[in-house]
């Protein structure tokens, strides 16, 4: 009940803001309109479900009903992040309200000035904000302002199409300015959010937040719509077409609120970036096999420029449109989408997916859960020698971890699970990192390489005295070494022999992570001294070897100024 | 008029009832030491870092021994360089399994709590 309450706050305090916001912003730019009942509803709405956010939010954070949660108000309101943006959000709209009783454009102006800056206090407790993210913050300022300028503006046009029937052209006429330059604004700084907050298309399909953000996106078509709908046939049939225009103000109006209560849901949802997606379909689409990780970058860069292409498509049409050019839009849309198809389309292939496809190991890819693999492994595992062939057989597409996870657990592909019972999550999970190091090791033997990408495996090293991770040193490339290592320039040396770290370098906290290595080189624990393995800047093992070879330096350097790219990491 | 405010209630109700399982994700994205790890020695702190800025009042990060005993330790702070860091200074432990149990809620107001153990070989 709370989280529904805090819904209804969400979207309640957001629209009347976003009201508030419309009608003065459209008195100082486009024409006095006169709306005293809606001003006095959505001014006093403002504090009201202020004060009903702070409940909701302190019975979230307290885990109590509302009654309850009433003594947490003033902690909530006065020491969070959220209670103090929410405060001074909530004053600067009261200002703004006092400035605005007066009339006068200025004045109105100086109103949505405050008041908008009041809705954008609230991003100080947003996800852009946790994230640290500034470049974020200032996209997610930009795409709430232009929402609250368009969808506020609304009323004030419907109302100000009844109040000034002779001059409806030349109000609509600036309207669809304004309103253009925030679509377009709208568009740019969603997708540039969502890239940030979603990431892939795993997360978009099978996340809470991607698929709300896939509804909101369905919900801004059909605004655009109704309001490409209003300027190409509607306006020009001013002002006979007057009524008809109202209705469809109305129907845009509501429109823009079932968004803003979308867009209230979304910023309740943690972002799918930090969510194991659950693929909904039964296939998924990848890259054919690469010979080496370089072709791999470079068809992602054609789709990325493919999409690029698409996005950029859809506005220019948006735009053509917009001004009437409504051939010249659908002959463009028809040839971006062919440009982006011929990009996006030819690399592509289907292969069998998992609603595990796109999840990935908890803890990562550590050390401890190879071994404890190891362990599951030797206490017995029917299945193992089948989904070991099937990782040593990239011809048939690389399973992801997901896909192992689900092999090992449940059988996939006709493959049988590792036991006839299934394995405990985390047990799975642990299996899987041991036969994807197990199969590493074999393939290395076998073919001198590795077929994909291979993490180095995390593990806890103590670096100059301080406890670290090898997931913590991302940035530098590493020479993680077994045995003697004297310092090679361009790398951190990390050592696995617990004992043999020089003051200024790194070594393993445990004796156990050498037995992990091993597995990568398919040797036995004791026959990996002198071995080493290089780690790029994300983390990719990118090359092992023995000795001292004179190519090592060059190899470093390499390394250092390619590193692969990195991938979905969940947390 | 009235069609479409009962088209608004319909969907807004609609998305009422998709909200409610919204929480409860992990959100760590580091931790020293490591979970599952086997440490020769005795930390001086826990280290876990999340993938957002944490509200300190509403944030919390406590230890329990192999028997799920509570070890005293001063109060969980979050780190003066890091506000996605948790930090617990811990006494001196003895051999054993520990667990951490993680409770905290970010500054966009998302609550996530969690687990993980580490042991202590000593010897």
């Amino acid at each position: 009940m709370p989280d529904v309450l805090l819904l209804l706050a969400r979207t309640g305090h957001t629209a009347f803001t976003i009201a508030l916001i419309g009608l003065w912003s459209f008195r100082a730019l486009l024409a006095p309109v006169a709306m005293p009942r809606f001003a006095t509803i959505a001014s006093a709405g403002v504090p009201v479900s202020a004060g009903l956010w702070l409940s909701a939010q302190a019975a979230s954070l307290t885990e109590s009903s509302i009654a309850d949660a009433i003594a947490a108000v003033p902690d909530v309101a006065l020491h969070t992040r959220f209670g103090n943006a929410l405060l001074a959000g909530t004053l600067l709209i009261a200002v703004a309200c006092l400035i605005a009783r007066r009339a006068g454009r200025g004045r109105a102006g100086l109103a949505a000035a405050l008041a908008t800056t009041g809705l954008l206090a609230r991003l100080a407790s947003g996800h852009a904000a946790a994230l640290q993210d500034t470049p974020l913050l200032v996209v997610q300022a930009v795409h709430v302002a232009a929402a609250a300028l368009w969808l506020g503006m609304l009323p004030p046009l419907w109302a100000a199409l009844g109040q000034h029937q002779g001059d409806a052209r030349l109000i609509v006429g600036r309207f669809s300015r304004i309103g253009l330059g925030a679509v377009i604004a709208l568009a740019v700084t969603g997708f540039a959010q969502a890239l940030s907050l979603i990431g892939d298309v795993p997360a978009l399909l099978g996340t809470r937040y991607g698929q709300v953000t896939l509804a909101k996106v369905a919900l801004f078509i059909a605004i655009l719509g109704v309001a490409v709908w209003n300027r190409v046939v509607l306006t020009p049939a001013l002002p006979a077409s007057i009524c008809r225009l109202r209705r469809s103000i109305v129907a845009e109006t509501f429109t823009g609120l079932l968004i803003v209560a979308v867009a209230a849901l979304i910023g309740m949802l943690p972002p799918g970036i930090h969510i194991q997606p659950d693929w909904p379909l039964p296939f998924r689409i990848t890259l054919p096999e690469p010979e080496g990780a370089g072709e791999a970058e470079g068809s992602g860069m054609g789709a990325a420029i493919g999409l690029a292409l698409l996005a950029v498509t859809v506005v220019a049409a948006a735009v053509l449109c917009w001004r009437r050019r409504v051939r010249w839009a659908g002959l463009l849309a028809i040839a971006g989408a062919a440009a982006a198809a011929f990009l996006l389309l030819p690399p592509i292939q289907l292969q069998p997916a998992t609603q595990a496809s796109f999840r990935t190991m908890p803890e990562g890819f550590t050390v401890a859960g190879i071994l404890r693999g190891q362990d599951i492994a030797a206490a017995g595992c029917t299945g193992c020698d089948a989904i070991l062939q099937r990782l040593l057989d990239p011809g048939r597409g690389r399973l992801t971890d997901g896909e192992l996870y689900k092999t090992i657990r449940n059988g996939f592909e006709g493959i049988v699970p590792a036991r006839g019972e299934p394995l405990p999550d985390a047990e799975a999970w642990d299996l899987a990192a041991y036969l994807r190091t197990r199969a590493a090791g074999i393939e290395l033997d076998r073919d001198g390489g590795w077929s994909g990408r291979l993490a180095a495996p995390d593990m806890p090293l103590r670096c100059a005295g301080e406890l670290r991770n090898l997931s913590g040193l991302r940035g530098r490339v590493l020479r993680v070494a077994a045995g003697y290592a004297p310092p090679v320039e361009g790398a951190l040396t990390v050592n696995l022999d617990p004992d043999r770290a020089t003051a200024s370098e790194c070594a393993a906290l445990s004796d156990t992570a050498r037995r992990a290595y091993s597995l990568i080189v398919n040797a036995s624990p004791d026959a990996l001294t002198g071995y080493w393995f290089l780690v790029d800047g994300n983390g990719w093992l990118r090359g092992t070897g023995r000795g001292f070879p004179d190519i090592l330096t060059e190899a470093i350097r390499a390394v250092a100024v390619t590193p692969l790219s990195e991938e979905r990491a969940h947390h | 008029m009235r069609r479409l405010l009962l088209l608004f209630i319909v969907s807004s109700a609609s998305l009422a009832t998709v909200a409610a399982p919204a929480f409860a994700h992990a959100h760590l994205q580091s931790a020293t030491p490591p979970a599952n790890s086997t440490l020769r020695e005795s930390p001086p702190a826990i280290e876990v870092t999340f993938t957002e800025s944490l509200e300190p009042r509403f944030s919390t990060l406590t230890l329990e021994d192999a028997a799920g005993r509570p070890v005293a330790t001063p109060p969980a702070r979050v780190a003066e360089d890091n506000p996605r860091k948790l930090v617990l200074a811990l006494p001196s432990l003895g051999a054993g399994r520990y667990t951490v149990i993680w409770r905290v809620t970010s500054i966009d107001t998302h609550r996530t709590e969690g687990r993980f153990s580490f042991t202590i070989a000593g010897g």
